[in-house]
């Protein structure tokens, strides 16, 4: 008997939370539900799921405050599920140790492809595997220990900056990675708040590394948060091109 | 200035300037007076007095002051400083010369300053005139691109409401219609007819979210006139990726190419809106194109604005219809729902960043929607309107 991964959903709506146990079900998972942010802490306690869903409004706290008291005892991915155009929601809540974010609506297929790149980037934590030297996705290849990095074979300069941010963001792919937290970890913590350099960095990066820069395969924006750089590359983008 | 002030300011400077010209004068024969004892010489009067005279017709304002002065000089000059003193005479040689000339240096002295004083007042007036008529003009200029927008505001606003009602309950009505089919009827139905049943109900509620995205934005416009962008500068490629991204995920299917320029440019804007005006002239592209074809994406920078052109390959804009397409005057039909909402979203968010958006056919066949955003932020523009 193949163990399910148990997913926590935690949710007011129950027309949304049905629909979502359907899916997850339907695809494999066990679910158990919560309707509000006090019965969800309880229940975390006791099941101990593999990953949890968090929607950011219910009506007794905060959903950031159920995600920080979690927190206090458990490491267990959490992806926070937000409605649109509350950017500094998200980015507090990925500061707060989200895994990864959703926007309300959200497709069943961008929900279920979240939902295994969060699991997999966990199981790569526990494995211990990130020690890797190499990142090594479609024709990009980036080697940590000897500073190179190659696309389609071919190698590209980048300046200091440029391989401190793509390393960066090669160690956490498949995470969104905010603006302050680049930041922090490049210029170190006392860096301006400001985020044009970051920027215009990722610009120079892209014009290096991309073919089309205004539509990357490796580094994607998720503006007013962040960037992600890609896990894998989905076969049909492979195959697009011009 | 009432009349009455004028009055008291004119007594006034009448006084002033006689008792200006008295001390004048007074102060020349004091001091030819006193020097006449030492030197004997009569020349040093004549000088002195052309001072006194210089200088009241500096103080006064009138020119009738200056002449009188200068006559006054000419007979005090005679009569107290030349042989015979205490006597007014022009019969000595040389004296009517004398005289005629002391006369005429004064009045020209006087006349020279009273002209001097004029055209200083003029070209001070002329300056007062030029800056009343340059903020006059400053005003005019203000108040048209402010009665313009306003008008475009209206427009959109009235063609906004008359698109939603009709606009949102068709797909509202689909979905319920539909879904109460796949309840009561779900036994009767094939597969792939519930498959294809619950594909339109899909269909039609993602078409809401997006119109409601599209109300919602507009209505953010509407709090009591104020604008609240949040505006940043951003960078256009990333602007133009998540758009297309966004776009995709609903029709993974349709091809996008985009163009923009090397530079890394950034542009101040409020990028959800710009990202929305994006995806909803995408939207528009595939649905009324068409065709399959490819839609394409530009960016170019042209001074200090920033251009953005969507086009497709499809069958275009009917002529007659171009000149409707922003005012509110297109026919409904269910072809072109969607449409007016999304148009005038687009127009109310580029408005609001003082930027235009313009539709058109192109010379090689299919519609192409252009907007331009200013590259620079203009100084009120994150204010009001």
């Amino acid at each position: 008997m193949s163990t399910k991964r148990l997913v926590m959903v935690v949710e007011d709506e129950a027309g949304i939370r049905d629909m979502i146990s359907t899916l997850l079900i339907a695809n494999g998972y066990s679910v158990v539900t919560a309707e509000n942010g006090h019965s969800a802490i309880t229940l975390i306690a006791s099941y101990n799921p593999d990953i949890i869903l968090l929607d950011l409004g219910l009506p007794d706290m905060d959903g950031l405050e159920v995600l920080r008291t979690v927190r206090h005892w458990s490491a267990v991915p959490v992806i926070v599920v937000s409605a649109r155009g509350q950017e500094s929601e998200k980015v507090e809540a990925l500061d707060a140790g989200a895994g990864d974010y959703i926007v309300k609506p959200f497709g069943t297929e961008e929900l279920l492809a979240r939902l295994r790149a969060t699991l997999r980037y966990t199981e790569r934590m526990v494995q211990g595997s990130m020690v890797s030297d190499v990142y090594n996705v479609g024709g990009l290849r980036v080697d940590f220990g000897k500073r190179v990095v190659t696309v389609d074979g071919k190698d590209v300069h980048l300046t200091q900056i440029e391989f401190k941010i793509l390393a960066l963001l090669c160690k956490d792919a498949g995470r969104v990675l905010t603006y302050e937290y680049i930041c922090r970890n490049v210029w170190g913590p006392y860096s301006s708040r400001d985020n044009q350099i970051l920027r215009v960095n990722v610009a120079n990066i892209r014009h290096k590394i991309e073919k089309n820069p205004a539509q990357p395969k490796y580094i994607l924006t998720e503006i007013g948060v962040g960037y992600r750089l890609v896990e894998a590359l989905k076969e049909d983008e492979e195959t697009d091109s011009d | 200035m009432s009349t009455k002030c004028m009055k008291i300011w004119e007594e006034h400077n009448v006084t002033c300037s006689i008792l200006s010209m008295a001390v004048a004068l007074g102060a020349a024969w004091a001091i030819c007076s006193m020097i006449l004892p030492h030197t004997r010489i009569d020349n040093d009067a004549p000088i002195v007095f052309t001072l006194a005279v210089a200088v009241i017709s500096r103080v006064t304002k009138r020119m009738i002051y200056g002449i009188v002065a200068s006559l006054a000089g000419a007979i005090a000059v005679n009569y107290f400083f030349t042989y015979p003193y205490a006597y007014f005479t022009l019969k000595i040689e040389g004296y009517t010369i004398d005289f005629v000339c002391f006369l005429a240096v004064s009045i020209l002295i006087n006349l020279l300053t009273y002209q001097l004083r004029g055209e200083t007042a003029r070209a001070v007036r002329q300056e007062r005139e030029n800056y009343a008529l340059y903020q006059r003009n400053l005003e005019l200029e203000e108040k048209r691109s402010a009665a313009e927008i306003a008008m475009a505001k209206e427009k959109m606003h009235s063609n906004l409401l008359r698109a939603v009602s009709h606009d949102l309950r068709t797909p509202l009505t689909t979905i319920a219609g539909t879904s109460s089919v796949l309840m009561q009827k779900s036994d009767s139905l094939s597969a792939e007819e519930r498959t294809r049943l619950a594909a339109n109900i899909h269909e039609e509620s993602l078409w809401l979210c997006q119109m409601v995205e599209n109300l919602l934005s507009v209505t953010r416009f509407q709090n009591d006139g104020k604008v609240t962008l949040k505006k940043q500068d951003e960078l256009v490629e990333e602007v133009l990726e998540e758009s297309v991204t966004k776009f995709k995920r609903r029709f993974p299917d349709q091809e996008v190419h985009i163009r923009i320029p090397d530079q890394v440019l950034m542009v101040p804007m409020d990028a959800m809106l710009i990202e929305q005006v994006l995806i909803n002239l995408l939207e528009n592209a595939v649905r009324h194109a068409g065709v399959k074809a490819p839609i394409e994406v530009s960016v170019k920078q042209r001074k200090d604005k920033i251009w953005f052109s969507v086009r497709d390959h499809g069958r275009g804009i009917a002529p007659e219809d171009l000149p409707k397409l922003f005012d509110g005057s297109l026919h409904q039909t269910d072809s072109s729902r969607g449409l007016r909402i999304g148009l005038s979203t687009c127009m109310a968010i580029l408005l609001a960043h003082r930027g235009m958006l313009m539709a058109g056919n192109h010379p090689d066949g299919g519609a192409e929607f252009r907007f331009w955003l200013p590259m620079k932020e203009s100084s009120e523009s994150n204010e009001e309107r």
